[in-house]
C-alpha cells in the first residue's frame, strides 16, 4: 500500500525515512469497516494498528445497564491503536466503526519484529506513539476540567 | 515672565483678586487632625503655622516655629476628589411604557481655583489629563471638571518622609501646569510670596496684585528653596528600567512578603492622585419610571473587582497587590506614555501597615539581578 | 486653562449614552443561554466588524459587555449565558422589550486581512457567538480565502449553539464544519474529543493559515499550542480575551490583562502578545 496513495495521515511519517517508509508499505493493506463494525475488542490481541483514511471510529468501553461509552472518537488522518506497541499487547479499548470507514491497516507483529533490529525505526514508531498519546492525554486532561461548565471556568 | 513679589500682610490680595473673577476658592486647611482641601474664603483658612510629619503607615500635624501659610506636604486628598469625583453619574434613564431614554446629566458651570498645588499633584493632574482625555475616549464628567480650573501652584518648601518626587522626576519645582506659582520665602524676619506667572491669565491676575517686581535674589531664593527640598527626599526609587524589572518579576517571591501584610484595604489607592479605577451602581426610582447609572471610585484591592461570571482573576491579595504596583510603575507607561506614579508617598504614609512602593521595588529589583 | 492633554480621536461626545433597542426574537440555544434579536427603535443602529462587543444595559439592573453574534444594516444578534444579575435579566427579556446599547468596541478578528489565506475558525461552548459572524463572512467572500474550517466543541450535544446553522453551513459544502463534545449522550453519533481532536482531519497550509480561536482560556490556550506544534506561527493565530469590563472605554480599570485594556486593545489578540501573560496565574 504506496505511501502516495494515502488519502490522510501521511505526515504523521513525515520524519520517516524513504528505507523506513518503504518498509511499512510493505507490511500495509487497505481495508474497510461498515457502520456499526467491531474493528477490534477490549482485551484482544493486538496485532494490527491503523490509520484512518475516511469516517469515524469511536474508541468505546462497555458498562453495565448503559450503551457502550464513548470516550474519544477518531477521523481521518488519525493514528488508531498503541497498545500493539507494549507488552501485553493486548487492546485496552473497543474500536467501533462509527460510520463506514477506510483505514489503511499494518501488520503490528512484523513492524514489532522488525523494531527488534532496526533500532531507528523503533525510534521512529515509538515518538509517533508518543506524540499522538501526549495529545489525546492532554485532551483527556483538559476534559476532565470541565471548561465549558460555566461554574468551572 | 517677571514675577512678582507679595508680602505676607497682601498676600489675601491674591484670594480678593480670584474672587473678583467668580473663581470659587478651593485648597488647604486643617480637619480632623490632617490637611485636607476644601472651599476657602480667606487666607486665615489655610494650615498657617502647620506642618506634618510622614513616615510609612504614619502622619501627624506637628506646630512649626513659624507661620507659614504653606509650610506641610501633602494630605491623603489630592485633586482628583474634584476633577474625577469620588462619585458621578454617567446617565440617567427615562422609561415610558416599553421606551427608554437615556440622557446625559446636567452640568452647570463650576468656575474654581486650586490653591497651593504641588508639583507632584501637577503631575498627577496631567496624567489623569492623559488617561481621561488624551487616549482615544473622552470622559464627560471629567472635562466638564477640568474646564474653568485656575491653578494656583506652590513650590515645596519642606520635603515629606515619604516624598520621592525627585526620583520620579515631578518636582520639587513646578515646571508646568499651572496658571500661577508661589514660593513661600521665610527668612530672618522676611515672610513673603515670590509669584510667577505660567499663563496668560495668570499674568493677567499677577498684574492686578499689590507686589513689588522680583528681582535676581528672589528668584536665587527660590532656587535655593527648590533645591534644598530636593536634597531632603524621605525616599528614593530607582525608575531605570523598572518596567522590565517588574513584568519579569512577576513571579518574584517579594509579592508574597507583601501580602503578608497587605490588608487589602484599598487605601493606597483612594490615597493615589492618579489610581482611576471605578466601578457602576445602578438605581431604579420606586416607581420604576427612572433610573440612574453612576461610578464611584473602586479598587484593584477589592475581590470583586476582577470577577468574571462571579469568581475573580486575581483571588490572592498578593496578585492585586501585583497588579497594582505593576501597573502604575509598567503597565502605566505601555497604556499612557508614562509612569503612572509620581512620587507623592501618599500610598505609603495611608498604608495602615506602612507598605512601602519604594522598598517593594527595591527588592523586586535585587531579586531580577540575582537571577539576572 | 491649562489643559495640555488634547483628545487623539474624539468618537461621538455621547459614546458613554446608549441607544435603545428593541428585542424583536429571542430564543433558547441551551438550557441557560438564549439568542436575542435585537433593532434600534429609531436611528442608524450599530454597524460592526467581527469580533466585536456591545454593552448591553437592562433598565435598572446594569450593563454587561456582550460580543456580537450576528446582524446586518444596524441590527445587532447577541447570544447571552445568564451568569449573573444582568445577563439573568437578559435571558429573561421577550420581544418588544427595550435595552440600551452602546458600542461596538474593541478589535476585530482578521478577516478582511486573511484574504488569500486559509482559515481555521476553534470555537468553544460560546465562544462561538463571537466567531459566528466570521463564518458567515467566510461564507460569504468564499472566493476570498483558501481551505476554511469550522471546529468546535462543548460540554455535551445539548449544549451546541446554533444547531439549525450548524446543519447548514455543513450541507453548502463551502467549508469544512466539525463538530465535538467532552461527553458524549445517547443518540450521538457525532465525534467525542477536545476540539484539538478535530485538527487533524481539516485542511489547512500552516504557512499561509489564519487561526481565529474563541473559548476558555485553557482552551484556546490548548488549541494555540496544538496549531503551534503544527507549525501554525503564534502571529497568526488570534485569541479573544475576557475580563471584568465596566466602561468598555479604558476608564474604568477592571479589564486591564498586564498592559493591556481587554475593552480597547483586545478583545482579539494575536496569542504571540497574551503568550507569556497566559502562563502565569492571576495576572
Amino acid at each position: 500500500m504506496k505511501l502516495d496513495t494515502w488519502r490522510a495521515g501521511r505526515d504523521l511519517l513525515a520524519d520517516l525515512s524513504a528505507n523506513e517508509i518503504e518498509f511499512l508499505e510493505s507490511v500495509a493493506s487497505e481495508v474497510t469497516f461498515s457502520k456499526g463494525a467491531v474493528i477490534f475488542e477490549e482485551d484482544d490481541v493486538a496485532d494490527t494498528f491503523y490509520i484512518l483514511q475516511e469516517g469515524t471510529v469511536g474508541l468505546e468501553l462497555t458498562t453495565p445497564g448503559k450503551p457502550p461509552v464513548v470516550i474519544q472518537t477518531l477521523g481521518s488522518g488519525d493514528l488508531l491503536g498503541v497498545s500493539w506497541a507494549l507488552p501485553p499487547y493486548s487492546w485496552t479499548w473497543r474500536a467501533r466503526s462509527l460510520t463506514d470507514t477506510t483505514l489503511i491497516a499494518f501488520d503490528a507483529v512484523k513492524v514489532r519484529e522488525r523494531c527488534e533490529v532496526d533500532f531507528r525505526l523503533a525510534h521512529q514508531i515509538l515518538r509517533l506513539i508518543a506524540r499522538e498519546a501526549i495529545r489525546r492525554l492532554t485532551g483527556a486532561r483538559v476534559r476532565l476540567l470541565d471548561l465549558y461548565h460555566h461554574e468551572a471556568r | 515672565m517677571t514675577g512678582q513679589v507679595l508680602e505676607r500682610e497682601t498676600f489675601g490680595h491674591l484670594f480678593a483678586e480670584l474672587n473678583k473673577m467668580g473663581f470659587t476658592l478651593i485648597g488647604p486647611t486643617v480637619r480632623d487632625k490632617t490637611i485636607v482641601y476644601d472651599e476657602l474664603h480667606s487666607v486665615d483658612e489655610l494650615p498657617i503655622g502647620w506642618t506634618d510629619e510622614q513616615d510609612g503607615g504614619s502622619y501627624r500635624l506637628r506646630r512649626r516655629d513659624d507661620e507659614a501659610l504653606f509650610g506641610y506636604v501633602v494630605g491623603s486628598q489630592s485633586w482628583k476628589k474634584y476633577l474625577f469625583p469620588p462619585r458621578s453619574v454617567l446617565f440617567e434613564i427615562g422609561k415610558v411604557g416599553d421606551a427608554l431614554t437615556f440622557s446625559e446629566p446636567e452640568r452647570s458651570s463650576q468656575p474654581r481655583a486650586f490653591i497651593g498645588v504641588r508639583a507632584c499633584e501637577l503631575a498627577a493632574i496631567k496624567i489623569q489629563d492623559q488617561v481621561f482625555l488624551g487616549s482615544g475616549h473622552v470622559d464627560r464628567t471629567y472635562q466638564h471638571n477640568r474646564e474653568e480650573i485656575f491653578t494656583v501652584a506652590v513650590n515645596c518648601a519642606v520635603a515629606g518622609g515619604t516624598c520621592f518626587c525627585v526620583s520620579m522626576e515631578t518636582g520639587p519645582e513646578c515646571n508646568a501646569g499651572y496658571d500661577l506659582v508661589v514660593t513661600e520665602v521665610i527668612d530672618e524676619g522676611i515672610h513673603e510670596f515670590v509669584i510667577e506667572a505660567g499663563s496668560d491669565a495668570g499674568q493677567k491676575v499677577l498684574a492686578a496684585l499689590p507686589g513689588r517686581p522680583a528681582v535676581d535674589e528672589d528668584q536665587a531664593h527660590v532656587a535655593a528653596i527648590v533645591a534644598d527640598t530636593a536634597a531632603h527626599m524621605g525616599r528614593t526609587l530607582n525608575t531605570s528600567s523598572v518596567r522590565e524589572v517588574l513584568y519579569a518579576g512577576r513571579e518574584s517571591t517579594h509579592w508574597d512578603d507583601v501580602a503578608e501584610v497587605c490588608l487589602a484595604c484599598t487605601n493606597c489607592t483612594l490615597v493615589c492622585p492618579t489610581c482611576f479605577c471605578s466601578t457602576t451602581e445602578d438605581v431604579a426610582s420606586l416607581d420604576g419610571s427612572t433610573a440612574t447609572r453612576s461610578r464611584r471610585w473602586d479598587s484593584c484591592f477589592s475581590l470583586e473587582f476582577s470577577a468574571l461570571h462571579g469568581s475573580p482573576v486575581r483571588s490572592s491579595t498578593k496578585a492585586r497587590y501585583r497588579q497594582w504596583m505593576t501597573h502604575k510603575l509598567a503597565g502605566w507607561q505601555d497604556q499612557f506614555g508614562s509612569s503612572g506614579c509620581v512620587g507623592c508617598g501618599r500610598c505609603i504614609t495611608w498604608c495602615p501597615v506602612g507598605i512601602d512602593i519604594t522598598k517593594t521595588t527595591a527588592a523586586i529589583r535585587a531579586d531580577s539581578e540575582v537571577l539576572g | 486653562m491649562t489643559t495640555e492633554a488634547t483628545p487623539i480621536s474624539v468618537r461621538s461626545a455621547e459614546e458613554m449614552l446608549p441607544q435603545p433597542f428593541r428585542v424583536t426574537e429571542i430564543r433558547r440555544e441551551t438550557p441557560d443561554t438564549m439568542t436575542l434579536a435585537l433593532e434600534p427603535t429609531s436611528g442608524p443602529g450599530i454597524e460592526y466588524a467581527p469580533g466585536q462587543f456591545t454593552m448591553v444595559y437592562v433598565f435598572g439592573v446594569g450593563e454587561v459587555p456582550i460580543s456580537i453574534a450576528g446582524g446586518q444594516e444596524g441590527k445587532l444578534m447577541h447570544t447571552v449565558r445568564a451568569v449573573g444579575a444582568v445577563t439573568r435579566a437578559i435571558c429573561a427579556l421577550g420581544p418588544g422589550d427595550i435595552v440600551g446599547i452602546r458600542g461596538p468596541y474593541g478589535t476585530s478578528w482578521p478577516i478582511t486581512e486573511a484574504d488569500g489565506r486559509d482559515l481555521v475558525i476553534a470555537a468553544g461552548g460560546i465562544g462561538l457567538a463571537p466567531l459566528r459572524s466570521t463564518v458567515q463572512y467566510a461564507l460569504n467572500h468564499r472566493d476570498r480565502f483558501g481551505y476554511v474550517s469550522l471546529i468546535y466543541g462543548t460540554r455535551s450535544p445539548g449544549e451546541l449553539l446554533y444547531e439549525d446553522e450548524l446543519r447548514e453551513w455543513r450541507s453548502r459544502f463551502e467549508i469544512e464544519v466539525e463538530v465535538t463534545v467532552d461527553r458524549a449522550a445517547d443518540g450521538w453519533y457525532g465525534d467525542v474529543g477536545l476540539v484539538t481532536n478535530l485538527l487533524p482531519r481539516i485542511f489547512y497550509d500552516p504557512e499561509k493559515t489564519t487561526a481565529m480561536v474563541c473559548g476558555p482560556e485553557i482552551m484556546m490556550k490548548v488549541v494555540a499550542r496544538e496549531l503551534g506544534s503544527r507549525r501554525v506561527g503564534f502571529d497568526d493565530v488570534y485569541v479573544s480575551l475576557e475580563r471584568n469590563m465596566k466602561c468598555a472605554i479604558g476608564f474604568c480599570g477592571h479589564c486591564q490583562y498586564g498592559p493591556d485594556f481587554v475593552c480597547k486593545d483586545g478583545p482579539v489578540v494575536p496569542y504571540s502578545q497574551v503568550r507569556n501573560r497566559m502562563r502565569v496565574a492571576e495576572v
